[in-house]
């Protein structure tokens, strides 16, 4: 653990005054040492330099904090001076020596005693020392050194000298305080320093009550009362008193005075007026100070001393009057700070801002970890700043909003906004052409049928909207079954088909259409529109390619709408450009490095449902197969409808529909039952039970229809009468194709050959030169012909119609004819021609 | 045009994705899932301190390292949603990036850059600013809120986590 214990820090004092500065210092000062050493070597008695040598190497050797401090900042300061290299050895020894009151004469006498009175814990920048003498005005010879003591860390040695001394002593006073930043200063401090002045008060008396009380303790030594801090305090008043009884010289005398009255006063001097002084002295310092004398010292010591206290920032209450001797020196320093008004007020300022802070409670813990965090390490102070910084900026950050299609609107906008707004009327009134979709619109009354009877003019139309392709709406034998249905089942299914909606006839319908056309199983829905878009979104995510045709009908583009896949369009039935776009995806996908792992799909209808036109089924299994994707068939308008027995378009192109990965039919188009079923795989099948949505939210058919659409395809199973029917409707869609497309000019058939549902569509070029530009226009007039058949010809013909706003490619107006199996081919015929005329008659009648 | 037209957003993408309550990264705006985050880091300490012939400076120190790996792998290295209810919306996106629907400096996202910050201050200080520790502690607190920072939304350093491209 001791290794742990070394990086850790585990003693936390081994490690208090590590970091990069220390380290940093320490080297400086074992240089300066080193170098102090060889001088000392040349200057000092033999005597006092082994003891310097010793008490230096010791000092060196130590760890008390406040010698690095001393040793420091005295090499610091002496550093721009040759000269005070030389005494630099001679200040450090210097460093330690004390005044012990009871023998002022054994100022000069070495002392080993462990502890002082005059102890100080916080270290050498608490020191005060005395006026001190510029080392260059006197020489360092004769001046004897005692040597430091270093046998007790904890203490710290006050320096004191005598004042005879100082006349001649080298001493130098270390710029401690101007060197590095204090921490501040707590109130007791503050005390002591008042404590201070009232010694010299007392000293000198100028009070007449005793502050503080003194007694011996054990040492002899005069120990401050318990109140005190254990800071250094001003022992000069009292050793001072007793080293002046020693001393008759009165210019010394007149110096102590002047010296203590000087120290004294320290706190009643501002701070910012003495550092200014003090700067300009220093730089004095070593240019000129030959021929000074004591009195240019002694201003610099107290601008030193004055240093070391005030820097801190906080001045006792200066509640001192003048003492009665102040040597003109000292008053020209007073003078220029009180008489600069700004540094006073900043002095006041920075008083009260510390009284403040300190009165929050609480502040004496962030002080004291600011105080213990600082550890002699700028560097990491620096950087917990930054980071405390960091945090203040992040926490008074306002919140905003990365998307970038959030738009933030100015309040002149939104006044605007406010103003433009009306509110919307519950029912919007109606536009021209909605008004007339609406009058227009025919009402069947009765049922549904090849020729229904209508509700305006009771007249019978043939039918040739209704998807009623092979004729089951009036099937007696699916009516009979469905009635005995009804009676044994009832109307509804009670319920979605996973939550006890499922009937019999719902498997048996499953079952049936999973036989009927050749795949593993079939689910059944109970819209016929929901259910691609269902099957679209059960099995393709977001993350996911859907490739599908630009010709797809509504419920497609929900569906991949909904998937939130990515969808890529490509030309209608043009497989050429199918291929493109599958080439680029490929391209796409395999240059990314880390090629995420998506489902793709091809996705198309059998029998398109706005064009009429069929899927080249063959071309695109091919490239399925070559690309690898799963092919989602929509036959809702070809399973039933084409191939030979009506299996849709895998029976057409003779593909084996287990191939196909998904067909999806209606049982609504063909079966004239309702809904859509999604036929596949087993896995397929069972994904879609609980992730079809329409499967899972919405009820199970009624068991009516499900019957009708079973028996439908039972009876197309059965090839005489499915055969038949789907012949018929072929024979029929033929027979009206060939009519309508002998007029190119006036219409424009887009369905394939043998496609029951058929598209006309006015030719572009005729309608441009009929000078009808617009959608609405074109709309009015393919409802002129779907009125004039219906009035004129007896037939139900219809507009194809579109929600306009959401289709992405939205198809043109056309007319859909949707051809029945059980119309009489010659009825079939007449249709055609009439609508032909019409068509002929409508564009020509705009030229 | 007015005004109202020209600022339409697509409505059905935002209906998509805020339809409903983000149940992933809701949690995280509890105020209780506030007060077990302090909770876990004294756990992680207190079992730290327990480890006999562990000094506290090394648990403090592991108790922030501890705590900005594993907020970091919980916040900034797992992406995605342990269900699916949105179509995949979030799942390229880390919890970090899903807090608030992406909102930055919310009071969720101040409090859990605070909290590695405050870790940092406390664990430097016990451990007495040794220099291996305090650089340990802060290159961990360093990248965790580098990761934290608006500007490193939904930005993916090193193909890490790389996004899987949707239009």
């Amino acid at each position: 653990m001791s290794f742990l214990d070394e990086i850790f820090g585990t003693d936390g004092r081994k490690h208090k005054d590590e970091g990069i500065w220390n380290w940093v210092k320490n080297q400086r000062i074992k240089r300066k040492l080193k170098k102090a050493e060889q001088a000392a070597l040349h200057t000092m008695t033999p005597a006092a330099a082994t003891t310097t040598f010793s008490s230096a190497s010791s000092a060196t050797g130590g760890h008390t904090h406040n010698h690095h401090y001393h040793q420091h900042h005295h090499l610091e300061s002496t550093q721009h001076t040759r000269s005070r290299s030389v005494s630099s050895a001679a200040s450090t020894s210097h460093a330690s020596f004390y005044c012990s009151p009871r023998s002022p004469t054994s100022t000069f006498t070495p002392s080993t005693a462990p502890t002082t009175a005059y102890s100080s814990p916080r270290g050498s920048l608490y020191f005060r020392r005395p006026a001190s003498v510029n080392s260059t005005a006197t020489t360092a010879v004769g001046s004897v050194t005692p040597p430091m003591d270093v046998s007790s860390p904890k203490t710290h040695r006050l320096p004191y000298t005598h004042s005879r001394q100082r006349a001649q002593s080298t001493f130098t006073l270390p710029a401690v305080a101007a060197e590095s930043s204090l921490p501040k200063r707590s109130a007791s401090s503050r005390q002591q320093r008042s404590q201070h002045s009232d010694d010299y008060y007392q000293s000198h008396n100028l009070h007449s009550h005793h502050i503080h009380d003194y007694y011996d303790d054990d040492e002899g030594h005069i120990r401050r009362s318990a109140s005190s801090r254990s800071a250094p305090t001003y022992y000069y008043s009292q050793s001072g008193n007793q080293c002046s009884q020693h001393s008759q010289h009165s210019q010394q005398q007149l110096v102590e005075d002047d010296d203590y009255a000087n120290l004294c006063d320290i706190d009643s001097l501002s701070i910012s007026g003495q550092s200014s002084s003090y700067n300009s002295s220093s730089g004095s310092i070593s240019s000129s100070n030959k021929g000074k004398g004591v009195q240019r010292d002694q201003e610099e010591t107290i601008d030193e001393i004055t240093e070391i206290d005030g820097c801190s920032g906080i001045a006792a209450g200066s509640d001192l009057s003048s003492p009665t001797s102040t040597s003109p020196s000292r008053r020209r320093s007073m003078d220029t700070a009180m008489d600069n008004p700004i540094l006073a007020a900043v002095n006041q300022t920075l008083q009260a801002s510390s009284r403040a802070i300190e009165a929050i409670p609480g502040s004496e813990i962030v002080i004291n970890y600011i105080k213990n965090s600082y550890q002699n390490d700028p560097f990491r102070v620096v950087l917990e700043l930054g980071l405390a910084v960091f945090a203040v900026k992040y926490m008074l950050s306002k919140k905003y909003r990365i998307d970038p299609s959030h738009i933030k609107l100015t309040e002149k906008e939104i006044d605007e906004l406010v103003a433009e707004w009306q509110p919307e009327p519950l029912v919007q009134p109606l536009s021209d052409i909605q008004r007339m979709e609406l009058e227009k619109t025919q009402v069947i009354a009765g049922h549904q049928g090849p020729k229904p009877k209508m509700l305006s003019s009771g007249k019978n139309l043939l039918n040739l909207a209704s998807t009623n392709f092979l004729g089951y709406i009036n099937n007696e034998d699916i009516k009979e079954k469905a009635i005995e249905t009804l009676r044994n089942y009832g109307v509804g299914s009670c319920g979605p088909p996973g939550f006890y909606g499922t009937l019999d006839v719902h498997i048996n319908l499953e079952k049936d259409i999973a036989r009927f056309l050749g795949t593993e199983k079939a689910i059944i829905y109970s819209q016929n529109f929901s259910t691609i878009s269902s099957v679209i979104a059960a099995f393709s995510k977001r993350g996911d390619i859907i490739v599908a045709d630009d010709g797809c009908n509504f419920a497609i583009q929900k569906g991949t709408q909904i998937s939130r896949s990515n969808i890529k369009w490509f030309k209608h039935n043009d497989m050429a450009d199918l291929e493109r776009v599958l080439e680029s995806i490929k391209k796409e996908t395999t240059t990314s490095k880390k090629r995420p792992l998506t489902r793709r799909f091809i996705v198309t209808e059998g029998l398109f449902q706005n064009y009429g036109d069929i899927a080249p089924l063959d071309k695109i299994m091919e490239l399925k197969e070559k690309y690898k994707y799963r092919v989602i068939l929509d036959e809702c308008n070809s399973f039933g409808l084409l191939g030979k027995n009506g299996r849709g378009l895998t029976e057409v192109f003779n593909i084996s529909p287990k191939r196909v990965d998904m067909i999806i039919g209606s049982m609504a188009n063909a079966l004239s039952g309702t809904g859509g079923f999604c036929a596949g795989s087993k896995e397929v099948v069972e994904h879609q039970r609980l992730s079809g949505q329409a499967f899972v939210f919405s009820a199970a058919m009624p068991a009516m229809l499900a019957v009708c659409a079973s028996e439908a395809i039972k009876i197309l199973e059965t090839p005489e009468k499915g055969n038949k029917l789907l012949k018929d409707m072929s024979d029929n869609a033929a027979a009206f194709r060939n009519v309508v497309v002998s007029a190119p000019q006036a219409i424009e058939v887009s369905s394939d050959v043998g496609s029951p549902i058929l598209h006309l569509r006015f030719p572009k070029n005729a309608l441009s030169a009929a000078g009808i530009t617009t959608r609405d226009d074109e709309k009015y007039l393919l409802q002129e012909i779907v009125d004039e058949v219906a009035v004129k010809d007896g037939l139900l013909i219809t507009r194809a119609k579109y929600v306009e706003s959401q289709e992405m490619f939205l198809p043109r107006p056309s007319i859909r004819i949707s051809i029945c199996a059980t119309h009489a081919r010659k009825d079939v015929e007449k249709a055609a021609q009439a609508i032909k005329a019409s068509f002929v008659k409508a564009i020509s009648k705009r030229k | 045009m007015t005004l109202a037209s020209m600022y339409k957003t697509d409505y059905v993408q935002t209906c998509d994705q805020h339809s409903q309550t983000n149940l992933n990264s809701s949690w995280v705006n509890d105020k209780g899932a506030w007060m077990t985050n302090v909770i876990i880091v004294c756990l992680i300490k207190f079992f730290f301190s327990i480890v006999p012939g562990m000094s506290p400076e090394l648990a403090w120190t592991m108790t922030t390292l501890t705590y900005n790996v594993g907020s970091y792998i919980m916040l900034h290295a797992v992406t995605g949603v342990p269900f699916e209810f949105t179509q995949g919306a979030y799942d390229g996106i880390t919890l970090w990036e899903q807090i608030d629907g992406g909102v930055q400096f919310t009071a969720t996202r101040k409090y859990l850059a605070t909290v590695p910050i405050v870790l940092f201050l406390l664990s430097t200080h016990y451990t007495h600013y040794a220099p291996f520790a305090f650089s340990v502690n802060l290159v961990v607190t360093v990248i965790n809120l580098i990761a934290k920072l608006p500007v490193m939304h939904q930005v993916r350093l090193f193909d890490i986590n790389q996004k899987v491209d949707t239009n």
